[in-house]
């Protein structure tokens, strides 16, 4: 093993590291966000000083001119108010700055509240305005460099399994970059107009993207007609607010010891001696964090199959919406239900790693592994081997 | 070790320094920040915070003994923070990680890893849990010694050594495993 391991910088050097990876686009990256650090550092003291010389400027005229009778300064209230609604609309974007300030790592979830409902431009529930769909969306969240993303999906009975809608918010240049550099959706895409922009669409993938010149949309999920009439539902007009982006408030978890965790474990050291696709383990490497409200317990196992993971987790959130199980099972596509007496077990995929889910009480469970490392079965047995007591 | 006590270049403005520490470092820190996350997206990210962690502590640089070692610890602190920050993140961090290794539609580094011993070796070592995956990177890629390690992660010297052998043994369970399933 020494002796293969002593090969390690080369072998690394051949193949995962083979590619340069920090370029032009990475530095041009670093330079935008330290920019946009110092310009943040500058904004509250200069703008301090431009509302003292506002101030004493104003307050000179003031004085000069007379006049400060009560008329007048209802007057200049009046003026005041009116310029206000001007201001909160935000001005034309330079094309370089988003209307929104995101200082969170990307993909980090955030929360879905008011301020963010009255920005998106998707509808967040499309049952109120088709009629054959009928379920209840998943909805998640998350940041980007210069925006976000909101993706709702819905599931339904057809090929796709599902209707999806997704908005993304950027700064207008990034959003300009990415139209330039897109790869096509499918062989058969082509170019279409949606109320005057540009948008692309393929029946084959039963998928049609959308830019504005804030926001890009991605439909995806139905047949062509439904896919427009789904598409001509998103206020492509809408203008970007400037509103605040809070991380998802129990996102923020902290590694703990597994004695630290108070909740039931339903997962122990010794789980893997009641399932017979991981009885070949040895006990799982684990680990455990936990925040307000929620704990999260994972076991790490290796797969008899190809010795990678095989992660069992354990969630519990006080709440018992799920979000944090839901959250992470937005993107994944249901290929199976289990109803069972105690538990209603998921089985889903992403296309590469099957994912089994089950809700009870508080808690929630997941297994993870990829298509080569388990079956549907052994996900299944699993979550059966979970003793609910 | 040399880069232990590298310095950075002459203070010749904020702006070219940064440029020149880019240059510099860019890419290493992005492989490191890759070998913990498993994921370029994230590893990108991360270096970007790193720089402009770095640019913010401009005024104060020359007080650091040991500026590549500074560097590499700040990076490697950032990704363990994405890693333990949030549950969301990690999910999102393994599921990459097993498309980049197992996607029907390979990536290129996927296509490149597809074949070989090095290329076992390589999978091998990136499926090891982090605790032993960073001390094996380190000390065989980076070339370390167990006690520059050490001070870099914040644990003594003995655990270095241990936590090198027992993932040797891990590594060596499945790289067996998979000369088996190949045969």
């Amino acid at each position: 093993m020494e002796d293969k391991l002593k090969n390690l910088r080369s072998a690394m050097k051949q193949t995962v590291f083979a590619e340069q990876r920090f370029g032009d686009q990475q530095k041009r990256m670093i330079r935008h966000k330290v920019k946009a650090e110092s310009n943040m550092r500058h904004w509250w003291p200069s703008t301090l000083s431009i509302i003292f010389v506002v101030f004493f400027l104003g307050f000179g005229v003031y004085l000069v001119s007379g006049e400060h009778s009560p008329s007048n300064n209802a007057d200049n209230l009046k003026t005041e108010k009116i310029a206000e609604p001007k201001n909160a609309l935000g001005e034309e974007s330079d094309g370089s700055q988003s209307a929104i300030q995101v200082d969170l790592a990307e993909d980090t979830p955030i929360e879905i509240n008011e301020e963010l409902r009255a920005n998106l431009s998707i509808p967040l529930n499309l049952r109120d305005e088709l009629p054959y769909v009928n379920a209840k969306p998943t909805v998640a969240a998350t940041a980007h460099k210069t925006g976000y993303n909101v993706s709702v999906y819905y599931p339904i009975e057809s090929d796709t399994h599902q209707i999806a809608l997704v908005e993304n918010v950027e700064a207008p240049d990034l959003i300009a970059d990415i139209l330039v550099n897109r790869v096509p959706i499918a062989e058969d895409e082509q170019e279409v107009e949606m109320n005057g922009h540009t948008a692309f669409y393929s029946e084959d993938q039963k998928e049609m993207h959308i830019f504005t010149k804030e926001r890009y949309f991605t439909v995806f999920g139905a047949e062509k007609e439904k896919l427009f009439e789904i598409a001509s539902l998103i206020d492509l007009t809408k203008p970007v607010a400037a509103i605040a982006i809070k991380e998802l408030e129990f996102a923020n978890m902290e590694t703990v010891e597994l004695t630290e965790i108070e909740e039931k474990n339903y997962i122990p050291v010794d789980f893997h001696e009641r399932v017979e696709f991981l009885q070949a383990s040895t006990q799982p490497i684990t680990l455990a964090s936990k925040g307000e409200g929620v704990s999260w317990i994972a076991n790490h196992y290796t797969s008899p199959i190809t010795g990678f993971d095989i992660v069992v987790e354990q969630m519990y959130e006080a709440s018992g919406e799920h979000k944090l199980a839901t959250h992470s099972l937005s993107s994944k596509d249901l290929i199976s239900t289990i109803e069972l007496e105690d538990r209603t077990i998921l089985l889903m995929t992403d296309g590469q790693n099957y994912t089994g889910y089950f809700a009870e009480g508080n808690y929630s469970f997941l297994v993870t592994g990829d298509e080569d490392s388990i079956g549907l079965e052994q996900v299944e047995e699993i979550l059966r081997a979970i003793e609910l007591k | 070790m040399e880069w232990l006590e590298a310095r950075p270049v002459s203070k010749v403005g904020k702006e070219a320094w940064l440029e020149t520490i880019m240059e510099e470092y860019g890419e290493n820190l992005t492989r490191l920040s890759y070998s913990y996350l498993r994921d370029w997206g994230m590893a990108e990210e991360v270096v970007q915070d790193v720089f402009v962690k770095i640019y913010k502590q401009y005024d104060t640089y020359e007080e650091m003994g040991a500026f590549k070692s500074w560097i590499y610890r700040i990076t490697i602190n950032c990704c363990k923070d994405v890693l333990r920050s949030s549950l969301l993140k990690r999910i999102v961090v393994q599921s990459q990680f097993f498309q980049f290794l197992e996607s029907k539609e390979k990536t290129p580094e996927a296509l490149i890893m597809t074949k070989g011993e090095d290329a076992e070796l390589v999978k091998g070592v990136l499926a090891l849990p982090v605790k032993y995956r960073e001390v094996i990177l380190l000390f065989y890629f980076e070339e370390m010694s167990n006690r520059e390690i050490g001070d870099l992660i914040g644990v003594n010297e003995n655990t270095v050594k241990t936590r090198l052998s027992r993932g040797r043994e891990k590594l060596r369970l499945v790289l067996e495993r998979s000369e088996f399933d190949g045969r």
